[in-house]
C-alpha cells in the first residue's frame, strides 16, 4: 500500500527534473547557431516533452496521455526531423553560423524576464494546483514565451521553424499536465505537426530556389509607402 | 577535538596527493577516447618531482609578487579543503570559519595572485593571458553569487556542510528543478573556472589561443610546480564542492571512526574519478569557443542559476 | 447527414481533381460542388431556424444559428470563387496545365478544412480545423512563385501557426477548468455552462491566450503585418475566399467563446475587443491611405472591417445583432471587391495603383464594378454595407459608447477618403493598357455576386433578419 505512493512521489520529482531541462532546453535552442545544433536540441526537447508524457501517464492512469507521448516521439523525434533533413538537407548540414536580430546577452535577460512573467503570470492558478501541474504549467507557458521570442529574432527559415515547433512543445507540455483530453484530438494534433512541418519545410525550400536564400529577413518587398530604390 | 584537527588535516592530505592523479587520469582517459595510449597516469606527479629538481629562473625586472605568488595559489585551495565536507558529513574544526562564499573568494585570491604576477613579469602574452582571464572571471563571479543565492533559498545556509545535509534530507528537495538547475550551472563554472575545453584548451601550445596558460609562461622550477599543482587542487576542490555538496551528497564518513573514514576516502575517490570521466567527454566532443562566444555559453549558466532562482519558491 | 456531406463534397472534388488529368471536367466538378454545398448549407439554414440546432454525433458535430449563418456565407462565397476560378485561373495559368490542376487538388482541399470549422462541437476539434485551413492554403497565397508570393506565404504561414499554437494553450486552459469541475463532456455548450464556476484568473489568462492566438489569424492590429501580403499575393478567388470568409470563419471561433468570456466580471472580455477594434479600424484607415497596391488596399479593408466586427462584439449584447449583420455585409462584400479587383489585374496585368490609368476604357464592366464595389466596402449608401455600419452606430449609441461612435466615424471617414482617392485615380484618365474583353465566368461571378449586395442595402429579407436573431441567440448564455 505504502509503496506506489513512495515511486509515484518521485516520478513527480522526476518530472520536475525533466522540466527544468526542458525549460533549459528552450532557453539553449534560443543561443543555438548552427541549424543542425538547433534541430538536435529540438530533439531532445521533444523527448523531453513525452517523457513527461509518460511520467504524468503512469501517474494519473491515463491511457490516453501514453499514447500523446508515444505519438509525440514518433512525430516530433523521428518523423519531424527525418522530414527536415529530407527537404532542406543542405540548409540543415551547412556550417554556417545563423544571425540573430538581437545579440546573445539581450536575450538571455529577455528569456530571463520572460520566465519571471509567466511564473508571476499564472501564480494565482497554482495555489493549491498538483505538483506535476506546478511544474508544467508555468514551465509550458515560459517555453511558449520563449519560443514566440525565438522566432521573432531568427532571420533563418529553418531556425524560425523549428523555433515555431518549440511553441507547439510548451504549449503541449501545459496542456498534458492540465487536461487530459482526449487521444483523437492529440492524434490529430500530432499530425498536424507533422503536415506543419511538411508544408513550411517546402515552402522553405522553394524560397531558397526562387529567391535564391533562406534568410527570411531579406523578405521587406511588400510594404507600404516608397520602396527600396524608388525615388518620389 | 583532536580526532577532529587530525580528521581535518586528513581532508588536506588527500587533496595535496590525490589531486596530481585525477589530473593524469583526466589527460590519459581524453587520449584514450582519442585513440591514443597517451601518457602514464602518474605523469603529473613524476613532472612535479622534475620541476622541483630544476633551477628556477627570474627576470630581473620583477618584483617580490612575482616569487609570491605561487605560494599563495598553491595555498589557496588547501585553505578551502578547511571549509568544506571531503570526507566527513559533519562539520569539522574550522567548518564555520566560512561559507561556500568564503570558498570562492580564498580561491579567486589565489587566481589575484597568479594574475598579478603575469602581469609583473612583463611579457606580452602575460598581459593577454591577464586580461582574458580576467574577462572569464568577471563573467563566472556574478553566476557564482547567484549560484549561492539559489543554494541558499534552498537550503536556507551558504555553509556547506549544512547545505549538503538539506540535499540528503529529502528525496523531494534533491529531484527538485532548482538543484538540477544549480548543478548545471555549477558545472558549467567549472568548466570556465579551471580552464576547460569550451572555454579554454588547458592542451594547447599557441600562446595567441591560450587563455589560462598564457598567466603561466614565465614561471619555471619550482614555482612552476607549485603553480601547476595548485591548479590541479582546485580543480579538485571544485568537482568536490559539486560532487559532495551538491551532486552527489552521499558516501561520506558519518562517523568519528578511522576505517569509515579510509572507506569515504575510497567512495570520494570513485566519485571524483566519475566526474572526471564526464568532463573527458566533454572535452573530447565539444569544439573550443571562440573567444567572443565564451559569454554566450557563460550567459546560458547565467540564465540556468537565475532560473533556478525564480523557481525556487514555487516549489517548496 | 447534410452537415458531414458539406466538407465532403469539396474533398470528392479534390480527388477528382487530382485523379483526372482533364481540366474542364475538374472545373466543371469543383462548380457543381460549389452549387452542391451552397444548396445543402441553405438546406441546413433553413433547418436550423425551424429546430434551433441539429447534431449528427452528439458532442463532435453539429450546426445551430451562428454555424449555419457561417455556414450559409462560406458556401456562398465558395460558389462564386469556384466560378470564378474557371476563367480567372485559365487566363493566368494558360500554359501549365499541371499547374491549374494542383491549384484546383488544394483549392477543393482549402475548401472542405473551412466548413470543418464551424460543424465540430468540441474547441479543440475546431482548433485542429483551424490549423488545418492554413495548412492547406499556403501553397494557395503562395502559388505564383514570384519572390513576393513566396515571401507572404512565409509570414502568412510562420505567424498565423504560431498564433494559432498560442491559442491551443488557452483552450487546454479552460478544458482544465472543464475538468476541475468533473465535466466529462468538452463540448462549447459545456463551456458555457461551467464557466461561472471557474477561477476568474484562469478565464483571463486563456482569453488573452485564445484571444491573440486567433486574432493573429485574424488580423486584428498589432498582429495584422502578414495579412495584406497574404491577401494580396495570392491568386484573385483565393483572396477573395481568404478575406470574404477565412478570417471571418476564424473569428467564428472566437464568438464561440464569447459566452464563456463574456462572464469575465468587470466586462474585461468586452474592453479587450473594444480597444483592439478601435486599433484595427484606426491602424487600418491610415495605412490605407498610403497604400500603392490596390489589392493591398482591400486587404487593409478587411483588417477595418475585423476591428468594426470586434467593436460589435465589444457593445455587448446591443451590439451582437449589428455585429453579424456586418459581418454578413462583410463577407458578401468583399468577395465581390476583390473579384473586381481581379479583374482589373486581367485586364492590365499589374497590381500597382499609380500604372493603372483609364480603366473605364480598358474594360467598363471592370471599372463600373470595381468604383461601386469600392464604394459598397467603403460604406456608401445604397449598399448594405452602409446599412450594417449604420447598425453598428445604432448600437453604440443605445449602449452609450459616444467615444467609440465617434472614433468610428473619424476612422470610417478616413477609410472612405482612402479607398475614394486611389479608385479615382484608376478608374478615370488617359488609358494606360489596351482594351479587352473579360472571361465569361469572370462577367458572371460579378453578376452573382453583385446580387446579395444590392438586395441587402435596399431591404432585410425576413428569412436574414430570423437567421441573425437565431444567431444572436446563440451569443447568449
Amino acid at each position: 500500500m505504502d509503496q506506489p505512493l513512495v515511486s509515484n512521489h518521485i516520478l513527480a520529482n522526476v518530472n520536475s527534473v525533466v522540466g527544468a531541462s526542458f525549460l533549459l532546453s528552450a532557453v539553449v535552442l534560443m543561443t543555438q547557431r548552427q541549424a543542425q545544433a538547433v534541430l538536435q536540441w529540438f530533439i531532445r526537447q521533444s523527448i523531453l516533452l513525452s517523457v513527461s508524457a509518460f511520467i504524468l501517464g503512469w501517474l494519473h492512469h491515463s491511457a490516453e496521455l501514453m499514447i500523446v507521448g508515444l505519438i509525440t516521439v514518433v512525430a516530433k523525434a523521428i518523423l519531424i526531423p527525418q522530414l527536415l533533413v529530407r527537404t532542406l538537407g543542405p540548409e540543415i548540414r551547412s556550417r554556417r553560423e545563423l544571425d540573430f536580430i538581437v545579440n546573445t546577452p539581450v536575450s538571455l535577460l529577455i528569456a530571463i524576464a520572460l520566465t519571471v512573467l509567466s511564473y508571476f503570470w499564472v501564480a494565482p492558478l497554482l495555489n493549491g494546483a498538483k505538483e506535476t501541474i506546478l511544474v508544467n504549467l508555468p514551465v509550458g507557458l515560459d517555453v511558449l514565451f520563449i519560443g514566440v521570442y525565438t522566432l521573432t529574432v531568427r532571420r533563418e527559415a529553418v531556425p524560425q521553424m523549428l523555433a515555431l515547433m518549440s511553441i507547439d512543445n510548451g504549449a503541449f507540455y501545459a496542456g498534458i499536465a492540465i487536461s487530459a483530453s482526449s487521444a483523437i484530438v492529440e492524434l490529430a494534433a500530432g499530425l498536424e505537426g507533422v503536415m506543419v512541418v511538411l508544408v513550411v519545410a517546402i515552402l522553405a525550400r522553394t524560397l531558397a530556389r526562387h529567391v535564391g536564400s533562406t534568410e527570411v529577413s531579406e523578405l521587406t518587398h511588400l510594404k507600404e509607402g516608397l520602396r527600396e530604390g524608388e525615388s518620389s | 577535538m583532536t580526532v577532529h584537527i587530525l580528521f581535518n588535516l586528513c581532508q588536506v592530505l588527500v587533496v595535496l596527493l590525490l589531486s596530481p592523479f585525477f589530473q593524469g587520469l583526466l589527460t590519459r582517459i581524453e587520449e584514450r577516447m582519442q585513440a591514443k595510449r597517451g601518457p602514464s597516469v602518474w605523469q603529473p606527479y613524476y613532472d612535479l618531482w622534475k620541476l622541483f629538481h630544476k633551477n628556477e629562473v627570474v627576470s630581473a625586472q620583477s618584483t617580490w609578487i612575482f616569487r609570491f605568488a605561487p605560494y599563495v595559489y598553491f595555498v589557496s585551495p588547501l585553505l578551502v579543503t578547511l571549509l568544506i565536507p571531503v570526507l566527513t558529513n559533519y562539520p569539522l574544526f574550522m567548518a564555520f570559519m566560512g561559507d561556500m562564499v568564503a570558498a570562492g573568494f580564498v580561491l579567486s585570491a589565489g587566481s589575484f595572485f597568479l594574475l598579478l604576477a603575469a602581469m609583473d613579469a612583463g611579457t606580452v602574452y602575460g598581459f593577454m593571458g591577464a586580461s582574458r582571464t580576467r574577462m572569464v572571471s568577471s563573467l563566472v563571479e556574478p553566476i557564482f553569487i547567484i549560484v549561492f543565492f539559489s543554494v541558499s533559498f534552498a537550503a536556507n545556509s551558504t555553509i556547506p556542510y549544512i547545505v549538503q545535509a538539506h540535499w540528503v534530507s529529502t528525496p523531494a528537495a534533491f529531484y527538485s528543478p532548482t538543484h538540477l538547475l544549480i548543478v548545471a550551472a555549477f558545472i558549467m563554472i567549472i568548466l570556465a573556472e579551471t580552464g576547460k575545453i569550451p572555454v579554454d584548451n588547458p592542451a594547447g601550445h599557441f600562446e595567441l589561443a591560450m587563455i589560462d596558460e598564457a598567466r603561466i609562461l614565465e614561471f619555471s622550477g619550482s614555482s612552476l610546480a607549485l603553480v601547476k599543482w595548485g591548479g590541479y587542487m582546485k580543480f579538485m576542490v571544485l568537482s568536490i564542492v559539486l560532487l559532495n555538496v551538491l551532486l552527489t551528497p552521499w558516501g561520506l564518513a558519518s562517523h568519528l571512526s578511522g576505517i569509515d573514514l579510509l572507506a569515504a576516502i575510497v567512495r570520494v575517490t570513485l566519485k571524483v574519478v566519475g566526474f572526471v570521466v564526464l568532463v573527458a567527454v566533454v572535452e573530447t566532443s565539444l569544439a573550443k569557443l571562440r573567444l567572443f562566444r565564451i559569454p554566450d555559453f557563460l550567459g546560458i549558466a547565467f540564465v540556468t542559476a537565475v532560473v533556478a532562482m525564480i523557481v525556487q519558491p514555487f516549489h517548496l | 447527414m447534410i452537415i458531414i456531406a458539406v466538407p465532403l463534397i469539396p474533398i470528392l472534388a479534390a480527388l477528382v481533381a487530382l485523379l483526372n488529368p482533364r481540366l474542364d471536367i475538374t472545373r466543371m466538378m469543383t462548380v457543381l460542388g460549389g452549387i452542391a454545398t451552397l444548396v445543402l448549407t441553405l438546406i441546413l439554414a433553413d433547418q436550423v431556424s425551424q429546430h434551433l440546432r441539429i447534431t449528427v454525433l452528439p458532442h463532435w458535430i453539429g450546426v445551430d444559428g451562428l454555424s449555419a449563418l457561417i455556414l450559409v456565407l462560406q458556401g456562398f462565397v465558395v460558389l462564386t470563387a469556384t466560378v470564378y476560378s474557371w476563367g480567372y485561373m485559365k487566363r493566368v495559368t494558360a500554359l501549365h496545365p499541371r499547374r491549374q490542376q494542383q491549384f484546383y487538388v488544394n483549392f477543393n482541399l482549402f475548401l472542405a478544412s473551412l466548413f470543418m470549422v464551424p460543424i465540430f462541437l468540441q474547441p479543440a476539434l475546431t482548433w485542429v480545423a483551424v490549423e488545418l485551413t492554413t495548412v492547406l492554403s499556403v501553397f494557395l497565397v503562395g502559388f505564383d512563385n514570384t519572390p513576393q508570393a513566396l515571401e507572404a506565404a512565409w509570414k502568412y504561414a510562420v505567424i498565423t501557426i504560431m498564433g494559432a499554437t498560442v491559442a491551443v494553450l488557452g483552450i487546454f486552459l479552460l478544458l482544465w477548468g472543464l475538468l476541475a469541475l468533473h465535466v466529462s463532456i468538452q463540448t462549447w455548450s459545456a463551456l458555457t455552462t461551467a464557466a461561472s464556476e471557474m477561477p476568474v484568473d484562469q478565464l483571463k489568462i486563456a482569453f488573452v491566450l485564445i484571444f491573440i492566438g486567433f486574432g493573429t489569424k485574424v488580423g486584428i492590429v498589432p498582429m495584422h503585418t502578414w495579412l495584406p501580403d497574404a491577401h494580396s499575393q495570392a491568386p484573385t478567388p483565393v483572396c477573395a475566399l481568404l478575406s470574404g470568409i477565412e478570417v471571418g470563419t476564424i473569428l467564428y471561433v472566437i464568438m464561440r467563446l464569447w459566452p464563456v468570456f463574456e462572464q469575465i466580471p468587470g466586462g474585461f472580455a468586452q474592453d479587450w475587443a473594444l480597444i483592439f477594434g478601435l486599433i484595427s479600424v484606426g491602424t487600418a484607415a491610415f495605412l490605407m491611405i498610403q497604400v500603392r497596391d490596390f489589392k493591398r488596399l482591400f486587404a487593409f479593408s478587411t483588417v477595418e472591417q475585423m476591428g468594426i466586427i470586434l467593436v460589435g462584439l465589444g457593445l455587448g449584447p446591443a451590439g451582437h445583432y449589428a455585429m453579424l449583420y456586418q459581418f454578413l455585409t462583410h463577407a458578401v462584400t468583399k468577395s465581390l471587391v476583390f473579384y473586381s479587383a481581379g479583374a482589373v489585374f486581367l485586364a492590365t496585368s499589374t497590381l500597382d495603383i499609380a500604372s493603372v490609368k483609364g480603366l473605364i476604357r480598358i474594360s467598363p464592366v471592370a471599372a463600373g464594378s470595381l468604383l461601386l464595389s469600392g464604394l459598397a466596402i467603403a460604406g456608401a449608401p445604397p449598399f448594405a454595407v452602409f446599412l450594417s455600419e449604420l447598425a453598428v452606430f445604432r448600437a453604440s449609441l443605445l449602449s452609450g459608447h459616444i467615444i467609440v461612435l465617434v472614433l468610428l466615424l473619424v476612422f470610417l471617414a478616413l477609410a472612405f477618403f482612402g479607398i475614394l482617392r486611389h479608385l479615382n485615380q484608376m478608374i478615370f484618365g488617359q488609358p494606360s493598357h489596351p482594351r479587352i474583353t473579360l472571361p465569361r465566368s469572370v462577367t458572371l461571378t460579378l453578376v452573382i455576386g453583385w446580387i446579395p449586395v444590392l438586395v441587402l442595402g435596399l431591404y432585410l429579407p425576413a428569412s436574414v433578419h430570423h437567421l441573425l436573431t437565431l444567431t444572436t441567440l446563440t451569443l447568449r448564455r
